[in-house]
C-alpha cells in the first residue's frame, strides 16, 4: 500500500526522530538499571559521641565498615545537628549517650539515639533499619551466651521471583509500558495533527482512500517501530541485566501487540480532539505520560496509594499492562493468570478503535 | 541623468559546500523601480534575496543595499527594508491591528504615530471592518494584501517580495499589482520574484536566473526584441530550456 | 515591548494553553502527590498454620494487629500459597511449622518460613523489615515472660530495664511521621515548572520556525536579545505563577510545612527557570519540527528528572550519575527545594548549590543566545 510506504519514508527521512525513537528506550533502561536505585549505598552519617569509650569507638568503626554508610563527620554537641542537616549532606546522626560502656556493664543495656533526616522518608527508614541491624549484631555479640539459651523465633525468608531484590525487575516491565505509550500514542497523534496543520491531510481526505485506510496507513509504521522497540528492550534486559523472559515469549509479544493497538487508537483519538499540535502534545503529555509513569504501578505500587486510586487507575490501560508484562516476564505466568487483564485491554482497545474511527469520520464530514 | 542605485551587486558568490547557489551575480537596482527577479525553482532566487535582506552572508562579492554593505552590517540593512516571504508570515492568532502594531513597534515607531498610520492604512485598504478579526479567519487574498501593506508600513527604502502572489486569484493579483505600483510611485523600490510571467511584464526591468547565473537583464520589451519572442513567457522558456533538457 | 505583548497575546488567544497553565498544577498536585509513595500501607499475608497452637495464633494476631499486615487467606499447602503469590493474591506467605510451639517451649529453636513476592524489591524489603520487627516484639514478649509463649499464665515478668543489649531510639527530624507527601511535594513542584518551562517555551519557538513567521521577524532590525527576552519572559512568569499555585495547593490541601524563606525559595526558582528556558531555547534551535523538539525535550527531561534524586537517594547512584548531576539543573533545585521547604535551610546552607545553579543558568542562556542565529 503506497500510503503506508509514505509514512515509513516520513519516519526514516527524519533521522533525528529515529535516533530518539531508539535512543530513548536504551537510555531509559540504562538509567533505571544503574542510576535509579531504591536501595541505599554510601549514605553520609555523622556521629555525636558523648561517650568516648571503647564501645562507642567500636560501633563507629562497625558503621564505617558497612557498605551502606560512611562516617562523614564527628559532631561535638547536640546543637550542631540542626545545622548539619540543613546543609543537606548528612542523612542521620548517631548519638552515643555519656558513659555508655559503663552503663552497659552496670545495667546490661544502653539506649542510643538515632536522629534521621526525615525529609526523604524512604531513605530515613532504610538508614534506621540498617543502623538497627549493625547495633543488634553488636548486642548479640555482647549478650551471646544469654540469648543462646533462650528460644527465639528466627524467621527465614525466601524472596520469590527476584531473589537478589534487584530493582530493575520492577522497572523493565514498566519501561516497556511507558515507551509503548509514548511511541504509539504520542507519535501518531502528533503526526496526524501535523498533517492537519500543514493541510496535507485535506489532500488525503479528498483522495479515494477510505478513512480507515488513512488511519491504518498512519498507524502501521508505528506499530512495527513499537514492536522493534519492545524486542530491543527485551534483549537489553536479557543481555545487560540478565533478566530473561520467564514465560512464553510468544504470549508476551502478543500482549504487546494488543497494547500497541490500544496505544495507536488512543493516539488517533487524541488527534481528532484537537487541531493544534501544541495542544495534542499537551494532552498526550498530561493524559498519557504522567499517569503511565506515576499511576500505573510502574514505580509506585498502587496498593500503597489511597484507596480511591485503586478504582481510578482501573481506567488506565497501563496499569493492566504493567501487571500482565510483569507476570509473564518475571513470574513466568501463562495466559491462565493474565486472561482477565488481557480481556480488559482487548475490550478497551476495541472500544478506542471504534470511537476513534467514528470520530475521524465525523470530522471528515465536517471538512466536506 | 544617472539614476540613484539602491542595490548594487558585484560578483556575488554564495556556496553551500560544493554547491554554488549564486555564481558571480552582478546587477544594479535603481530607486523607485520595480525590479523583477525570475528563474525556475532552484535557480538561486531565494538565496540571493536572503543575502540582500541580510538573512544570509555572501561567500564573496560586494553587496550594497541602501548604501550599506550586506556582508558587514546586515542588521543596518534590516532597518531600511521590508520583506514579504512566500510563506504567509503574519501571526494567525493575532488580529489585523495587533499584527500591524507588532511590526510597527519592531521598527521603533511611536505608539501615537503607529495608531494614526495604522488606521489610515486600514482606511486606504478599506480594511477597517476587519481590524479586529484574527488573521486566521481572513481569506487568503486579503491576507496577502495585508501582508504587503505590513511589509511597507514602516516606509522602507526597498521592499522585497518573494513570490507574493502564489495561490492568489487573478482579481486579487491585479489589485495586488496596483498596490505595488502605488508603492513604487512613492519612491519605494520594489524587488519582486515571481513565477507568473504576465506579472513580469509589469516590471520596469527583469532579471532571469538559471542555475545560479544571471542569463538576461533588461526591460521586458528590450529582452523580447532581443530574443525575438512575443511574450516574456516564451522568452523565459527559450532562455532556460537548453540546459533544462539535458537534465 | 511589542514582541513581549505579542507573546502574551498568543498565550491568551490559545484558550487551551491558557487553561492548561491553571489546570496542570492543580491536577498534578492533587492527583500525584498522594499517589506517589513507597510507603507500604498494607501487606496481604497468607498464613499456613500447621501448628494450630495458642502461640501460633498469638503470632498471627500480633501480625494482623499491626497496621501493615492483613491476613488475606489461609491456604492449606505451600503449593497453594505459592500459586497465590503467583497470581498476586498475596504479597507474603507465612509458614508456621507444626513444631512451632514446642520450639518456643524450649525444645528446638522455632523456625518460621516467610515467602515474599519480591518483584518490587523495595516493597519486599520493607515488608520483610516490618515482619521482622513484629517477630522481634514477639520474641521480646516471650523473653519477658520467661521463656513461655506470651499470655501463658505464670510467666515471670522481667522489667524492660534489664533487657540485655543496646536499643536504638529513632527520631525523624523535619518529618517525624515520615510522611511521604512532604518528600514528594517539593519534587513534584520541580517537575511542574521544568515541564511547563521547557515544553511551552521551546515549542513556541519551534512553531514559529515551522510556520515561517520567524523569518519575517528575522528580516526586521530586532535585536537578538530582544527576541530571546520576548521568548523567555512570558514563560518565566508562567513558571513562577504555576510554582506559586502549586505551592498554595500543597499548603491548603496537604498542609505541607514551609520552614524556610519564601523569598529565597522563589529566588532559587527564578535562577532555575532561566536555566530551563535557556535549555529550551537551545534545544529549539536544534530542532526543526515540533515533533523533534518534543522528543528531544522529553528525553532530556526524563533523564534530568530521574537522575535528580526525585524518587531515589542520589548517593546510591553510581559515580558517573553523580557527576552528571553537576550539570543537571533539576538536581540542584530538587535539593534546594526540599532543604528550604522542609528543613528551613538558609542561604549560607545552600550557597554552593545556588552558585553552581546560577553558573549553569548563565552558561545555558549564553549557549542559547549563541546558538540562536538571526540568519540561516
Amino acid at each position: 500500500m503506497a500510503f503506508v510506504r509514505k509514512e515509513f519514508i516520513h519516519i526514516f527521512r527524519d533521522y533525528r526522530t529515529l535516533i530518539i525513537l531508539f535512543g530513548i528506550p536504551a537510555a531509559q533502561i540504562l538509567i533505571f538499571g544503574y542510576a535509579v536505585r531504591t536501595d541505599l549505598k554510601n549514605a553520609a552519617i555523622a556521629v555525636l559521641d558523648n561517650a568516648h569509650d571503647e564501645v562507642s569507638k567500636e560501633l563507629t568503626q562497625n558503621i564505617e565498615a558497612s557498605k551502606f554508610f560512611y562516617v562523614a563527620r564527628q559532631l561535638d554537641s547536640y546543637d550542631e545537628i540542626d545545622a548539619t542537616f540543613k546543609e543537606g549532606k548528612i542523612r542521620a546522626v548517631v548519638v552515643f549517650p555519656e558513659k555508655m560502656a559503663a552503663t552497659i556493664t552496670r545495667e546490661g543495656t544502653a539506649t542510643i539515639s538515632l536522629i534521621a533526616d526525615g525529609t526523604e522518608p524512604n531513605t530515613a527508614s532504610l538508614v534506621t533499619g540498617y543502623i538497627n541491624g549493625i547495633l543488634s549484631t553488636y548486642s548479640a555479640s555482647l549478650t551471646g551466651e544469654l540469648t543462646a539459651t533462650m528460644p527465639l523465633i528466627m524467621p527465614e525468608v525466601r524472596m520469590y521471583f527476584n531473589p537478589n531484590l534487584e530493582s530493575h525487575y520492577m522497572f523493565i516491565p514498566g519501561l516497556i509500558t511507558l515507551i509503548l505509550i509514548m511511541i504509539c500514542s504520542l507519535m501518531t497523534s502528533v503526526t496526524i495533527v501535523r498533517e492537519k496543520e500543514y493541510g496535507t491531510m485535506e489532500v488525503l481526505l479528498v483522495s479515494p482512500l477510505r478513512p480507515w485506510q488513512i488511519i491504518v496507513g498512519k498507524a502501521t509504521p508505528y506499530f512495527f517501530l513499537s514492536l522493534i522497540n519492545v524486542i530491543v528492550i527485551l534483549l537489553m534486559a536479557w543481555f545487560v541485566f540478565g533478566l530473561p523472559v520467564q514465560g512464553s515469549i510468544a504470549l508476551l509479544i502478543a500482549e504487546c501487540m494488543l497494547y500497541i493497538l490500544l496505544g495507536l487508537a488512543l493516539g488517533i483519538l487524541i488527534s481528532t480532539l484537537t487541531g493544534k499540535m501544541e495542544n495534542a502534545i499537551f494532552i498526550s503529555f498530561l493524559a498519557l505520560m504522567l499517569p503511565a509513569l506515576l499511576l500505573s504501578g510502574f514505580i509506585f505500587p498502587i496498593e500503597n496509594m489511597p484507596k480511591i486510586y485503586d478504582y481510578v487507575t482501573m481506567i488506565l490501560p497501563p496499569r493492566w499492562f504493567v501487571d500482565v508484562i510483569r507476570a509473564i516476564m518475571i513470574k513466568g505466568a501463562g495466559i491462565g493468570y493474565v486472561w482477565k487483564e488481557t480481556l480488559i485491554l482487548a475490550v478497551t482497545a476495541l472500544l478506542l478503535m471504534v470511537i476513534s474511527i467514528q470520530k475521524f469520520k465525523t470530522r471528515l464530514g465536517e471538512a466536506k | 541623468m544617472e539614476r540613484e542605485k539602491v542595490i548594487e551587486v558585484r560578483d556575488l558568490v554564495k556556496k553551500f559546500g560544493a554547491f554554488t547557489a549564486n555564481d558571480h551575480l552582478s546587477f544594479d537596482v535603481y530607486r523607485g523601480e520595480i525590479f523583477g527577479f525570475l528563474g525556475a525553482n532552484g535557480a538561486g532566487k531565494t538565496t540571493a534575496i536572503r543575502i540582500l535582506c541580510g538573512l544570509s552572508r555572501p561567500t564573496s562579492g560586494r553587496v550594497m543595499v541602501a548604501g550599506i554593505d550586506a556582508s558587514r552590517r546586515p542588521e543596518e540593512i534590516k532597518k531600511r527594508i521590508g520583506y514579504m516571504s512566500q510563506r504567509f508570515s503574519l501571526y494567525e492568532d493575532l488580529t489585523v491591528r495587533e499584527n500591524i502594531e507588532l511590526y510597527g513597534g519592531i521598527y521603533g515607531m511611536r505608539m501615537k504615530e503607529l495608531i494614526h498610520r495604522r488606521e489610515a492604512m486600514l482606511q486606504r485598504l478599506s480594511f477597517t471592518s476587519y481590524g479586529d478579526t484574527l488573521i486566521r479567519s481572513l481569506p487568503l487574498g486579503l491576507r496577502q494584501k495585508l501582508s504587503f501593506a505590513t511589509a511597507v508600513f514602516h516606509d522602507p527604502e526597498i521592499v522585497f517580495l518573494d513570490e507574493p502572489t502564489s495561490g492568489v486569484d487573478p482579481v486579487t493579483r491585479r489589485q495586488f499589482w496596483e498596490m505595488i505600483y502605488e508603492t513604487a510611485s512613492q519612491g519605494i523600490t520594489v524587488f519582486v520574484t515571481t513565477h507568473y510571467m504576465d506579472e513580469a511584464e509589469y516590471c520596469d526591468r527583469i532579471t532571469i536566473m538559471n542555475e545560479g547565473k544571471i542569463v538576461a537583464l533588461d526591460t521586458p520589451s528590450v529582452l523580447r526584441q532581443q530574443y525575438g519572442t512575443a511574450t516574456v513567457e516564451e522568452l523565459f522558456v527559450k532562455i532556460t530550456r537548453p540546459q533544462r533538457t539535458m537534465v | 515591548m511589542f514582541l513581549l505583548r505579542k507573546e502574551f497575546r498568543h498565550i491568551r488567544r490559545n484558550t487551551f494553553i491558557a487553561r492548561a497553565i491553571i489546570a496542570v498544577p492543580i491536577i498534578q498536585m492533587l492527583v500525584l502527590v498522594p499517589a506517589v509513595t513507597f510507603e507500604v500501607k498494607r501487606i496481604d499475608l497468607a498464613v499456613i498454620d500447621s501448628d494450630h497452637s495458642r502461640a501460633s495464633r498469638e503470632l498471627v494476631a500480633k501480625l494482623s494487629g499491626s497496621s501493615f499486615f492483613a491476613v488475606a487467606a489461609t491456604p492449606q499447602s505451600v503449593r497453594e500459597a505459592e500459586s497465590m503469590l503467583f497470581a498476586g493474591n498475596a504479597d507474603m506467605v507465612l509458614v508456621i511449622p507444626s513444631d512451632f510451639s514446642e520450639g518456643l517451649a524450649g525444645l528446638t529453636r522455632p523456625r518460621l518460613q516467610v515467602l515474599v513476592d519480591a518483584v518490587n524489591s523495595t516493597s519486599a524489603q520493607l515488608a520483610w523489615t516490618y515482619l521482622n520487627s513484629v517477630v522481634r516484639d514477639f520474641n521480646r514478649d516471650v523473653l519477658l515472660s520467661g521463656g513461655s509463649p506470651p499470655g501463658q499464665a505464670g510467666g515471670m515478668i522481667m522489667s524492660s530495664g534489664s533487657m540485655p543489649g543496646l536499643s536504638v531510639l529513632p527520631h525523624y527530624w523535619y518529618n517525624p511521621t515520615l510522611n511521604y507527601k512532604y518528600f514528594m511535594l517539593p519534587g513534584i513542584l520541580v517537575i511542574l515548572i521544568t515541564a511547563i518551562g521547557l515544553l511551552m517555551s521551546g515549542l513556541n519557538l519551534v512553531r514559529e520556525k515551522e510556520s515561517g513567521t520567524i523569518e519575517q521577524i528575522n528580516v526586521t532590525p530586532v535585536m537578538k536579545w530582544e527576541l530571546i527576552a520576548s521568548k523567555i519572559i512570558p514563560f518565566f512568569i508562567i513558571g513562577l505563577f504555576d510554582l506559586a499555585l502549586g505551592l498554595s495547593i500543597g499548603w491548603l490541601a496537604f498542609h505541607i510545612p514551609f520552614e524556610g524563606s519564601l523569598l529565597l525559595f522563589f529566588a532559587c526558582a527564578m535562577i532555575f527557570l532561566v536555566a530551563v528556558l535557556g535549555m529550551a531555547l537551545f534545544l529549539s534551535t536544534m530542532a526543526s519540527t515540533q515533533q523533534q523538539f518534543l522528543f528531544v525535550s522529553y528525553f532530556v527531561m526524563m533523564i534530568f528528572i530521574l537522575m535528580s534524586g526525585i524518587f531515589t537517594p542520589v548517593e546510591s547512584m553510581p559515580v558517573w550519575a553523580q557527576q552528571f548531576n553537576w550539570v543537571n539543573p533539576v538536581a540542584y533545585l530538587m535539593r534546594i527545594n526540599r532543604m528550604i521547604m522542609l528543613k528551613g535551610s538558609g542561604f549560607h546552607d545552600i550557597a554552593m548549590d545556588v552558585g553552581l545553579l546560577s553558573l549553569l543558568a548563565t552558561s545555558l542562556l549564553t549557549l542559547a543566545i549563541r546558538a540562536y542565529r538571526k540568519r540561516a
